[in-house]
């Protein structure tokens, strides 16, 4: 049993690492601005293929993958500067339904420019591999499981010990109050755009690789992220983390049994369904008006 | 003081996750486009060799630059509208069939059109709705007017528009996908669709000796489990095993799919894929990070011979990786091909030189000579008659002429052809024309006899 389920579980760890990781990015941001990104794939998405344009025309990788992370960061922060103060004091679903246009948008734009042919992005870490049992795992993947329990650690640090991390949770407490105690609240949750964008870049390479660089493919990658940070009831860091490497962890562990498998996909989409009926309408998800 | 109030948090939440879930299937299922061609490009080069071409004889060479007239002077009468649908989903574009169709008959328009009368192509994208298939169809023939249908490439158009189709008289030139566009006497494909492809896969993978299990893995979409009856029914018939997985596209995890594939298969079996170039790469290149290249037999139908596939996998999958080709190679360097790509490269250039580019290349230059054999009036009676009679056509990319009526159950006019492989980021022929297996499923046998006995694709 253990033999055959184990390149599965093993090949699932690196991919729920960065669902993880993709998670915690997602309530960072929600944490701080009451904004669930749905926009989240879709911006990495196009990060990536511009890293992959950058790499055909012969600019070094050491260049083109900073650019991916750069261009997530910029999109970030010029939606969350320009266009998210102007609905900041609606609801978190008007907010949220806000990012769906940026979604839209930008798989338009991938369709339009990058839409035909197929595309791919091998990052150099691929390229070292181990053999574990049937499986092979590169650096890559490692990276896929490392990175983000290195900056969740990270995150809640920052959260807890630093001035802007302080800022943000007393943004998440109330944004009104904290306004009037002089804390810059467009700044700050200016930042909290960079850093979301910021791992979204990172993930969206790692996605780009480890499972394709397609256009919609990639942007709806958000979905099993999304399941996570709902099983973290878009506030719990750590519980969110694990959350994305179980979904991960489950999702390839069906490929064990053929009969299952076809139905692996629905993962996410039960497991967020379950937190919700588990965490219910009796727990309370801080949130901003 | 504003208090944050608390959220009722799974009222939230729900309203959050529908919305994400609305939002999948909205961009999904965007609503048609379409798009026309009757444009007055700029000219096209001057040519004053007349073209060779000739429906009835089959002889269809063309200079390069040249179609239709081949005047090279723009035609400014009344258009001849045809139509053209094709699916257009995440995973799935056919839309390459159609924008190629569009684009040679821009050429065709360049080149004094069919008679000094321009071809109006009107091609409309379709999301995999009966419905809304069945009103596209409605639209073009009856409000539209079109004379005839061409390029169709759909996963669903000939089930649900097979019987609207043979009541108006229509019969579409098309770029064959569902089982029943290749077993109904109203529609002539240029290519033999995924079942006969996915078959041409599997008889290369057997002749490179795969025994024990062959699977068959194709997308999780209408239809695909007919589809996949070719490659079960063809390894039964020689003592494998056979599984057929269907799986979403895009791939959610394609290493761990590479992996499930190989145990599978089990040691010395094959694996004939059957999706498009964009979804299939991913799923290779996890196979090659894997280790699997030499596990299995890997073989394919013909939508990943696509340059952009070829380029981006490494030399570890030369000669690897066994694709059913419908059509001769990209760069074979014949007439055909090279005509194909001048009129790509001017009017259309952002379609890469590819299989399915082929197919509407055919498909517009098909279409194009039965409308200049017509004497008399383009009615709909008329032009339908001339697709349906069309026998003999050469061209350099088929392995046999091509017609459009085989007289049997259903039309397979293209059912000879050659396999591929990737070698340095190219496309080769290791395998020269064979023919598709015919099997008690399917009816090349008679298709065949009905070939020799009408003379149909005469060499």
């Amino acid at each position: 049993m253990w033999s055959d389920l184990q390149p599965f579980f093993v090949l699932g760890i690196a991919l729920g690492g960065v669902f993880a990781m993709s998670g915690v990015g997602l309530v960072v941001l929600y944490r701080t601005t009451g904004v669930l990104n749905l926009a989240y794939g879709g911006v990495g998405a196009m990060g990536a293929l511009i890293s992959w344009t950058m790499i055909d025309k012969g600019i070094s990788g050491w260049i083109a993958y900073p650019g991916c992370i750069l261009f997530c960061a910029l999109v970030s922060l010029v939606y969350g500067t320009l266009f998210a103060p102007l609905i900041s004091g609606r609801d978190s679903l008007t907010k949220t339904t806000a990012t769906l246009g940026m979604l839209v948008i930008a798989i338009g734009l991938m369709q339009m420019i990058w839409g035909r042919n197929a595309h791919s992005i091998t990052l150099p870490t691929s390229y070292w591999n181990y053999q574990i049992g049937e499986v092979r795992i590169s650096w890559t993947q490692i990276l896929g499981v490392v990175f983000p329990i290195l900056i969740t650690y990270g995150t809640v640090v920052f959260l807890k010990k630093s001035k802007v991390g302080t800022a943000m949770r007393s943004i998440a407490n109330d944004r009104e109050i904290t306004a009037m105690l002089g804390v810059p609240v467009r700044r700050i949750e200016s930042i909290a755009w960079v850093v979301s964008g910021v791992l979204c870049g990172i993930a969206a390479l790692l996605l780009a690789n480890l499972v394709s660089l397609d256009i919609v493919g990639l942007s709806f990658l958000v979905v099993p992220s999304l399941a996570a940070a709902l099983i973290g009831q878009l506030n719990k860091i750590w519980v969110t983390l694990a959350a994305g490497f179980f979904i991960g962890i489950l999702q390839s562990s069906f490929n064990t049994w053929p009969s299952v498998a076809d139905y692996r996909g629905l993962t996410p989409f039960v497991l967020a369904i379950g937190a919700l009926l588990v965490f219910g309408a009796g727990k309370n998800m801080v949130a901003r008006t | 003081m504003t208090k944050t109030s608390r959220l009722s948090g799974s009222r939230r939440i729900g309203s959050l996750l529908a919305l994400v879930a609305v939002a999948s299937l909205g961009i999904a299922a965007c609503g048609s486009s379409s798009s026309s061609s009757s444009d007055t490009a700029a000219p096209a080069v001057a040519d004053t060799t007349a073209p060779v071409a000739d429906a009835a004889t089959g002889a269809n060479l063309q200079a390069p630059g040249q179609c239709g007239m081949g005047t090279g002077t723009p035609a400014t009468g009344e258009p001849i509208k045809l139509g053209g649908l094709a699916t257009n989903v995440p995973g799935i574009d056919f839309t390459w069939i159609t924008t190629m169709t569009g684009a040679y008959f821009k050429c065709v328009n360049d080149n004094g059109g069919i008679n000094g009368r321009p071809i109006e192509y009107t091609a409309v994208d379709e999301q995999l709705d009966p419905t809304q298939i069945a009103s596209i169809a409605t639209k073009l023939i009856e409000e539209d007017k079109v004379l005839g249908l061409v390029g169709n490439t759909s996963i669903i158009d000939c089930s649900v528009n097979g019987a609207y189709y043979a009541e108006k008289g229509f019969y579409p030139i098309i770029a064959g996908v569902d089982q029943a566009c290749f077993t109904s006497a109203n529609f002539s494909a240029v290519n033999m669709g995924p079942y006969y492809s996915s078959l041409g896969g599997a008889q290369a993978a057997l002749r490179a000796g795969a025994k024990g299990t062959m699977v068959i893995v194709s997308p999780n979409l209408p239809g695909y489990d007919l589809i996949d009856t070719g490659v079960t029914d063809f390894a039964k018939a020689n003592g494998l095993k056979a599984i057929d997985v269907l799986e979403d596209v895009p791939f959610a995890d394609p290493a761990s799919l590479a992996q499930r594939l190989v145990k599978q298969a089990g040691p010395g079996g094959a694996v004939v894929l059957d999706f498009t170039g964009p979804v299939v790469l991913p799923l290779l290149q996890a196979i090659e990070q894997q280790g699997l290249i030499d596990s299995v037999i890997w073989a394919s139908s013909t939508p990943p011979n696509d340059p952009s596939v070829s380029k981006e996998l490494s030399a570890k999958w030369n000669g690897k990786f066994l694709v059913n080709a419908e059509m001769n190679v990209l760069d074979s360097g014949l007439p055909d091909q090279n005509h194909m790509e001048v009129i790509r490269a001017k009017y259309a250039p952002d379609l890469p030189s590819a299989a399915f580019t082929q197919f509407g290349y055919l498909a517009g230059r098909i279409a194009t000579d039965a409308l200049m054999s017509i004497k008399g009036d383009l009615t709909q009676e008329s032009v339908n008659a001339a697709f349906k009679g069309i026998k003999n056509w050469k061209t350099d990319m088929f392995c046999k002429p091509w017609y459009y009526s085989s007289g049997a159950a259903g039309n397979v006019s293209n059912n000879s052809d050659i396999t591929v492989a990737p070698k340095d980021g190219v496309w080769v022929k290791v395998e020269d024309c064979f023919d598709i297996a015919a099997l008690p499923n399917n009816p090349l046998d008679a298709i065949r006899a009905n070939e020799i006995a009408n003379g149909l694709n005469v060499g």
